[in-house]
């Protein structure tokens, strides 16, 4: 049973990708998502999209163990008091480098936590449309539009550069 | 890229305001550097003098290291940036002749001049410091020129034949061997600078105080020579990036790219700061932490550590943090000018503790002056490289191959 249908197109080039997102966004036409084996931030800028919520979980992470570990440090030395060649109970210096691990640690640990959450995995099955290809050479873009509008949004897509496009349900 | 193009090919336009300021600058500079000299307090105008000589002739080496090693890495994304970058080397030959002053003032900068230190004396003694220090400097002037010129060379004979069609195949081959004697300079180029400003960096700074020693510190100096090289270009190229010969090269993608090395030598100068300070903690030796304490612990310098650990490495760090103000102009020269005065202040902070015995620090109209006269002429070093040669580096393949790859559809 097929919630939805529409067109997904597939791209070689880049700015023949932007060219064609730009077209879709001028035209009020509802992108579903865009496939990339790659990081492209202008992406995220043409469908104006909001910065992930990753960044701040991976920086609350990085906090939690940098402070996590002076914690740590300092219970360590109220604990166990080596006071070693005239230095301080507690020694500031060689804290950064403890802080330091801890907020790499924790901050790589959150951010993983994150992508984990955030993208719902494991999933069981892959997203709509998806091919291997967007992992590897090329772009995908996954359009929803009415039998009324294929035609028109074909050969927007077509023009635009598109090596390929196909009628899609999911 | 073709040969008739006439805004690639050009010379640089230099308000004439700007070269009359240079020139006052530098004059005054003299004036007050000769004044001050000799004077009642001329131990004030040596040592503005050396930290003036070690930051500017830092910068200048550190921005010709940067196209040293875009070459040896094959980059193409900074190389809008290239004669920019090479515009620093026209202020070495001043500095080579800058380094001969200080013999006059040996006696005022050196302390183990006036007190031999027999120990050290076979290599801490005048003859031997002028003639090593000054070999390497003429060596690693020799070098840096000789790679500018290559690089010059094929763009000065592009741009005399502009609008003349294609090149001749001899023409192409000229330009290729000049490409391949750069390629074979930078490697050279970047091992002399490595060496041979560690040896700057023992010879003029650690050798101030002839008790401390600290095998880091070499490698210390040269990465602050870089990071000061690459932050000066990133000054320069916001400077210009508006203007009609730079706007169509100079994107906001390239000087992203250029925060993003300032960072990364950001972090990496204060990585080999808490290295070698750390190591001096630990160690715990009294040789060592004398140095360490009196910049760090001790009046009147307290404050100006902390001015500088902030202004080189905490300030800069949380600034380049964000992507998007890296390419915008208004807050990265202002980053960039507090990176440099905190460069400055660095330089400040590891010559003058060791020579300055009284309770207030020396910063006045002197070091005010001797700074500007430094200024004025690296700014007239570098506007009459960029008034006589090409503003871009239009025979070099990388620089073409940007250009064509500009041009063409990019793939994943």
């Amino acid at each position: 049973m097929h919630g939805k249908q529409g067109l997904l197109a597939v791209f070689m080039y880049v700015d023949d990708l932007f060219a064609a997102l730009r077209k879709l966004k001028e035209q009020a036409t509802r992108i579903e998502t865009v496939y990339s084996p790659l990081r492209l931030r202008e992406i995220d800028e043409i469908l104006g999209k909001k910065p992930s919520i990753v960044r701040f979980i991976t920086l609350l992470g990085g906090i939690l163990g940098g402070t996590g570990m002076v914690a740590l440090a300092v219970y360590a030395h109220l604990s166990f008091r080596l006071i070693t060649s005239g230095k301080p109970i507690f020694p500031r210096v060689p804290w950064v480098i403890v802080c330091f691990e801890g907020v790499i640690l924790l901050a790589v640990i959150f951010s993983v936590c994150a992508w984990v959450l955030k993208g719902r995995l494991p999933r069981a099955r892959l997203a709509p449309a998806y091919e291997l290809r967007f992992s590897e050479d090329r772009f995908g873009v996954l359009v929803s539009c009415t039998d009324a509008e294929r035609e028109k949004v074909r050969a927007l897509l077509e023009k635009s550069g598109a090596e390929e496009v196909r009628d899609v349900s999911w | 890229m073709s040969p008739g193009d006439t805004v690639a090919v050009g010379n640089a336009r230099i308000p004439r305001f700007l070269r009359v300021v240079f020139v006052i600058c530098a004059a005054a500079g003299a004036l007050a550097f000769i004044v001050a000299a000799s004077g009642n307090d001329s131990l004030r105008a040596w040592q503005s003098y050396l930290v003036n000589f070690l930051f500017w002739t830092g910068m200048g080496f550190g921005a010709v290291l940067f196209v040293a090693v875009l070459n040896v890495t094959g980059a193409r994304w900074g190389r809008a940036l290239k004669r920019l970058a090479e515009g620093f080397a026209a202020f070495l030959p001043v500095a080579f002749l800058l380094f001969w002053v200080l013999y006059l003032g040996r006696e005022e900068v050196f302390s183990w001049v006036r007190q031999p230190n027999p120990e050290k004396a076979a290599w801490l003694n005048t003859p031997f410091l002028f003639i090593r220090d000054g070999a390497a400097l003429l060596f690693m002037t020799l070098l840096a020129l000789a790679l500018v010129f290559y690089s010059v060379k094929g763009d000065v004979h592009w741009s005399d034949r502009k609008g003349s069609g294609a090149a001749t195949a001899e023409q192409e081959a000229g330009w290729a061997a000049a490409w391949r004697k750069q390629q074979m300079l930078s490697p050279a180029l970047i091992i002399a600078l490595a060496f041979l400003l560690s040896l700057i960096g023992f010879d003029l700074v650690m050798s101030l105080d002839p008790r401390w020693y600290s095998t880091l510190f070499g490698g210390y100096f040269f990465i602050g020579c870089f990071y000061t090289g690459i932050v000066a270009l990133y000054l320069l190229s916001m400077l210009v990036a508006n203007t009609e010969s730079f706007k169509p090269y100079l994107r906001p993608r390239q000087l992203h790219d250029l925060g993003k090395l300032a960072m990364a030598f950001c972090i990496f100068t204060g990585y080999l700061f808490y290295a070698q300070f750390l190591t001096i903690w630990y160690g715990n030796l009294p040789e060592e932490t004398q140095y360490v304490i009196l910049r760090v612990k001790a009046s009147p310098w307290e404050p100006l550590a902390w001015a500088v650990l902030s202004m080189v490495f905490l300030g800069p760090f949380f600034f380049f943090l964000s992507r998007r103000v890296k390419a915008k102009r208004v807050p990265v020269v202002a980053i960039s000018v507090v990176i440099l005065v905190g460069m400055w202040l660095e330089r400040f902070i590891l010559v003058v503790p060791s020579l300055w015995k009284r309770d207030s620090i020396p910063v006045g109209v002197t070091e005010v002056l001797v700074t500007a006269g430094f200024f004025g002429l690296m700014g007239l070093s570098i506007t009459s490289f960029l008034q006589r040669v090409p503003l871009f580096p239009v025979s070099d393949p990388l620089f073409r191959e940007m250009q064509e790859k500009g041009k063409e559809r990019l793939e994943p």
